[in-house]
């Protein structure tokens, strides 16, 4: 490790060693400590890091302790728009806001910074040895929410985790737990309240239990100069489906790790991404699906629409092990660069251990088909609007899975918003 | 099925016989002395042995600093360098004048290999450099290649005729810092085979290497260099064959390709080391460095390989396309059975403007088999219009076996096109059903299946070399030849 | 007055010249069918004639309707009233029918000095058109040709 990552580090672990932990994550905390300590902040001779440097990250003294703001709830709604009231949950610079809660939704949320007790699920599915910001994260996280999903009633919880102080850095932990025969969705939102500089690194564990049904979708819609690395880490039982859907729409630096087992026979993933990398921001995705038992699925769509100077990383691994006979595993990455200065390092992996298997995986980078340009200039539509048709139509095909249609008109309009700006700075 | 599976797995390794012969060896282990004892059995001049010397010691470097290849997905006991033989040669009693001199041991075990040396008994079409253990025995048809300016021999004899060009491109490709096995490979080299095809000229025939591994704890690392000048082409096919023994022995070679203007050089291996028994005992450590470089415009490089033997394979054989609209391709079937792994794949590298690659990789794993694909495909800021295919497709036979793909792709230029596609399955059981109720054996329908999953990459084998890697998969030729 | 005036068209594609020297007249009213063996030509002209980027004219001219066709875009030409039915449709996945048809309609209406339709009005246009030719209602929210093959 370079003397850079080592110095951040130690100023994460004074950070941790300084605050006193509330009681939901004291042993969370000493296990986070315990592992970071050990491990460090990764360098690029780590295959898991290979193409993501996260010295930028390093090299900034982020602040632990700020003074807290306090956003109305009219500022809350600008950034985070469309609202679910219902279940809606604000969190500013790491901290939870109860005046800015909405009404009482489907599934029970509860804050765990003033919990008295830490949830079933916490530290059991996020492997700290495993992943250096998982451990940071639980050497510092204070707050965060537990999600119960436990009736039929699919209405979205909405938790806003919203950053606006300059070099704060907040470390969210949420843990969902959706009961048999459950379903629900959560969207975890991830805004900036002003153009600040700040870092989130949030840890998201989730268990789905027989026949439940899960939506999980991640918004990064921060600003351009923030820092975001996140992990969920899931498990999907017997007939559950899990599906994930990860909107990536701005940041200097995204670093997105999504891991899930599925555990029990029948067991559906739906893994949905897209990201939109601009100036000279970092995006990067890495999943992760491990078919531990036989006859399960998994379906994987990663979208990636690079412009400016900025840089795409993707990695989908799928393991199929020993015995998980009957899977039926599929993962596609396509990759549009809009500029010569545009990068994409992409890695689809398949490590299969199991011979009655369909698996598959495709990759594709590119730029607009040529042909499909001169089809809708010959229908009449200008080049530039041709173009723009495009673009939006690649990026459709994740956005139209959004279980909510107002959230996708919205997201689409932001990505739409922000390729423009891009556009024109170019 | 699995018990058809299973008779095909146990087939008995053919090539796994001792040539009884006196051989010359060097004593055991390395050392800068031992690099320096193969450079005078070589009577090399001063300027080979001082690039020995600075592989060496880079290697050196590299084995204190634990730097052998750690990433790929094989595994095997670390390997103890001092404890094998780095030079065995058949003795020879006199200079040879004629093939009809060459020991008739030696020519008899090459009959046995299917490969005849005699004047009248060769291979029409194909001259052939028969390389054992460290030395080359023999070339055919070297004189009619000379008239047409081909030179094809050994590469001791290229470094004594041909000392300019060999200097030129040696380690042009592959540096002899390149990796850990390469910079092995450049200290202790004994032999290999050198091709260089002049401007303009067509070779008229395949020219050929097979590499026979004979005497026990001895490693084999030849080099091979051909260079293709402008507008010229050449087709060159290499088979390897090795006894059946208990210890596993160390194959590490390292090949080079230049290709200039508008140059092609199609490169073809079946790879047949011996594989080990049923039980993962023996067999060869195949780890090899291959490189490709498409320097001139329109280039073209073509690897084909069969991969059916050794016990551990580890080879990427890679094109660096320099030239505007230059080619790069590589096929590949890979078979492992028993306890075999392979992680093979390749590298495209592309910096001129349109230059286009092709990769079609067909894995086949049985029994116990462990086979990754590794792949990287590079487009640089520079290589406008750059485009890229590829397919990697696994098939397993077997609930005991392992099919892995790891592909890096990796792009700066976005006027370039990159498609990558893999697939992961078992052999179709409505397939193997079909063929049964049309009234076809289990047994031929699998090889069929397979044949026909193998068919992409085995229609760009050269014909004499098709019909034997289609042997070599156990495979029935009913309806296949592509 | 001629409607398009084709005179001694050259045209290449990747650096082979295709047509060489091309003459048609053709006046308001008349049908004309441009036959012959494969690789005569005739997808390039109709290329050449909407605008398609992969080829190249070398020499003569193109007149429509009095105007200079090749010096207008291809969606200038589009607007003009040029049609080019693909042979092998292109598939758009993600943009639907619905947007693409009012996209192209509206961009056509303006060139023409039209008002161009907002949602509803062109949708009521087009389920009254859609009706006329027994079209099913899911199609205009497909993504563009998707389920099409060439012919």
């Amino acid at each position: 490790m370079s003397d850079a990552l080592k110095s951040a580090a130690e100023r994460f672990l004074a950070q941790a060693r300084e605050q006193e932990p509330t009681p939901a994550f004291s042993e969370l905390r000493r296990e986070g400590i315990a592992a970071f300590s050990e491990h460090g902040l990764p360098d690029t001779k780590q295959e898991e890091w290979r193409y993501t440097n996260v010295r930028p990250l390093a090299g900034i003294e982020w602040a632990a302790l700020h003074e807290p703001l306090s956003p109305s709830r009219n500022a809350i709604e600008g950034v985070a728009t469309p609202i679910f009231a219902c279940g809606l949950e604000v969190f500013v610079d790491g901290h939870h806001h109860p005046e800015l809660h909405g009404s009482p939704g489907a599934s029970e949320v509860t804050a765990l910074g003033t919990a008295s007790a830490p949830p079933a699920l916490l530290g059991q599915l996020a492997d700290a040895k495993a992943h250096p910001f998982v451990a940071l994260n639980g050497a510092l996280a204070s707050d965060g929410a537990r999600v119960h999903v436990h009736g039929e009633d699919p209405r979205a919880v909405h938790l806003v985790f919203a950053q606006g102080s300059e070099d704060a850095a907040s470390h969210p932990r949420v843990v969902i737990d959706a009961d048999p025969g459950s379903r629900g969705t959560i969207i975890l939102d991830h805004v900036s309240l002003a153009g600040a500089r700040h870092f989130s690194n949030s840890v998201v564990e989730i268990e789905v239990a027989e026949n439940a049904s899960v939506d999980l979708i991640i918004l990064q819609r921060a600003g351009d100069a923030s820092f975001h690395v996140g992990h969920v880490a899931g498990r999907v039982e017997r007939n559950g489906r899990l599906r994930t859907h990860t909107i990536s729409l701005g940041g200097r630096f995204v670093r997105n790790d999504l891991a899930v087992v599925l555990a029990g026979e029948g067991a559906e993933c739906r893994m949905n991404g897209l990201y939109l990398g601009r100036g000279a921001g970092l995006i990067d995705n890495h999943t992760w699906v491990d078919h531990a038992v036989p006859h399960c699925t998994s379906d994987e769509l990663y979208k990636g629409v690079l412009a400016e100077s900025s840089r795409g990383v993707f990695r989908g691994k799928v393991i199929v092990r020993p015995d998980a006979q009957k899977t039926d595993a599929r993962q596609s990455n396509s990759n549009l660069l809009l500029s010569d200065k545009a990068e994409i390092n992409t890695k689809p992996q398949l490590e299969i251990y199991a011979d009655d298997v369909k698996c598959s995986h495709g990759a594709t980078i590119g730029r607009l088909d040529a042909e499909a340009i001169f089809y809708l200039r010959s229908r009449g539509v200008a080049e530039d609007d041709a173009r723009a048709m495009l673009t939006r139509g690649f990026a459709a095909e994740v956005l139209s899975s959004l279980p909510e249609p107002s959230l996708a008109e919205a997201m689409s309009a932001l990505f739409v918003e922000r390729l423009e700006a891009a556009e024109e700075a170019a | 099925m699995s018990e058809t599976i299973e008779e095909l797995a146990a087939r008995e390794y053919e090539y796994g016989f001792v040539t009884d012969i006196e051989e010359e060896r060097i004593p055991k282990g390395l050392s800068e002395e031992i690099v320096r004892i193969i450079s005078a059995k070589k009577d090399e001049p001063e300027w080979l042995l001082e690039w020995r010397l600075k592989a060496f010691k880079r290697f050196q470097q590299m084995l204190a600093e634990g730097h052998s290849p750690d990433w790929a997905k094989v595994s095997y006991p670390e390997i103890d360098f001092q404890d094998m033989y780095y030079y065995a040669a058949p003795k020879q009693k006199k200079q040879l004048e004629s093939l009809d001199e060459v020991d008739p041991e030696l020519l008899a075990t090459y009959d046995k290999l299917g490969i005849p040396l005699l004047e009248q008994k060769r291979l029409a079409g194909v001259a052939v450099d028969a390389v054992f253990d460290s030395v080359s025995v023999a070339t055919t048809y070297k004189a009619e290649l000379e008239k047409k300016g081909i030179l094809f021999g050994s590469f001791s004899e290229a470094v004594k005729d041909h000392p300019e060009l060999v200097r030129k491109y040696l380690g042009s490709v592959v540096p002899y810092s390149d990796n850990f096995f390469a910079a092995l490979n450049s200290a202790v080299f004994s032999d290999g085979s050198f091709a260089y095809i002049p401007k303009g000229v067509r070779c008229p025939m395949e020219l050929s290497t097979y590499f026979r591994i004979n005497a026990q704890e001895t490693g084999q690392f030849e080099r091979t260099l051909i260079v293709a000048e402008e507008g010229s082409y050449v087709s060159y096919l290499e088979g390897c064959t090795a006894p059946m023994r208990d210890e596993n022995q160390l194959h590490a070679a390292v090949v080079e390709l230049v290709a200039l203007d508008d140059a092609e050089i199609k490169y073809s291996t079946v790879q047949n080391w011996y594989p080990g028994d049923k039980n993962g005992k023996g067999g060869i450590y195949n780890f090899v460095t291959k490189r490709g470089a498409c320097r001139g415009k329109r280039s073209k490089i073509s690897w084909t390989q069969v991969e059916t033997g050794s016990a551990i394979t580890w080879k990427y054989p890679s094109c660096i396309l320099q030239g505007d609209d230059s080619v790069g391709e590589f096929y590949s079937v890979a078979l492992t059975n028993n306890w075999q792994q392979a992680d093979t794949g390749t590298k495209m590298i592309h910096i001129g403007k349109n230059t286009k690659s092709t990769i079609i990789s067909k894995g086949i794993s049985a029994g116990h088999g462990q086979q990754s694909y590794r792949g990287l495909v590079r487009i640089g800021p520079k290589a406008h219009g750059a485009r890229n295919y590829s397919q990697c497709d696994s098939l397993l036979l077997g609930d005991q076996c392992g099919a892995h793909t790891f592909p890096y792709l990796e792009v700066k230029n976005a006027s370039s096109t990159l498609e990558h596609e893999a697939t992961t399955s078992k052999i179709g059981e409505d397939q193997l059903f079909y063929c049964r109720q049309r009234g076809i054996s289990e047994e031929d329908a699998i090889s069929m299946i397979v044949n026909g999953f193998c068919k992409e990459v085995l229609r760009e084998l050269p014909m004499e070399f098709a019909v034997e890697a289609q042997a070599l998969l156990g495979i029935s030729l009913e309806g296949s030849v592509g | 007055m001629t409607m398009l005036e084709i005179e001694n068209l050259h045209a290449t594609a990747g650096g082979t010249e295709i047509l060489k020297g091309i003459d048609l007249t053709i006046r308001p009213g008349e049908v004309h069918a441009i036959m012959g063996p494969n690789g005569s030509g005739k997808s390039t002209l109709a290329g050449v004639l909407s605008g398609r980027p992969t080829f190249e004219v070398t020499q003569g001219s193109v007149l429509y309707q009095g105007k200079n066709l090749l010096d207008l875009e291809p969606e200038q030409r589009a607007r003009e009233g040029i049609f080019l039915a693909f042979q092998y449709p292109v598939e758009i996945p993600g943009v639907t029918n619905n947007y693409f048809l009012k996209a192209s309609l509206n961009a056509i209406r303006a060139h023409r000095g039209e008002e161009e339709l907002d949602a509803m009005d062109f949708l009521s246009v087009v389920k009254e058109k859609m009706k006329i030719v027994e079209m099913p209602k899911d199609l205009m929210g497909r993504s563009i040709n998707e389920g099409f093959s060439g012919g």
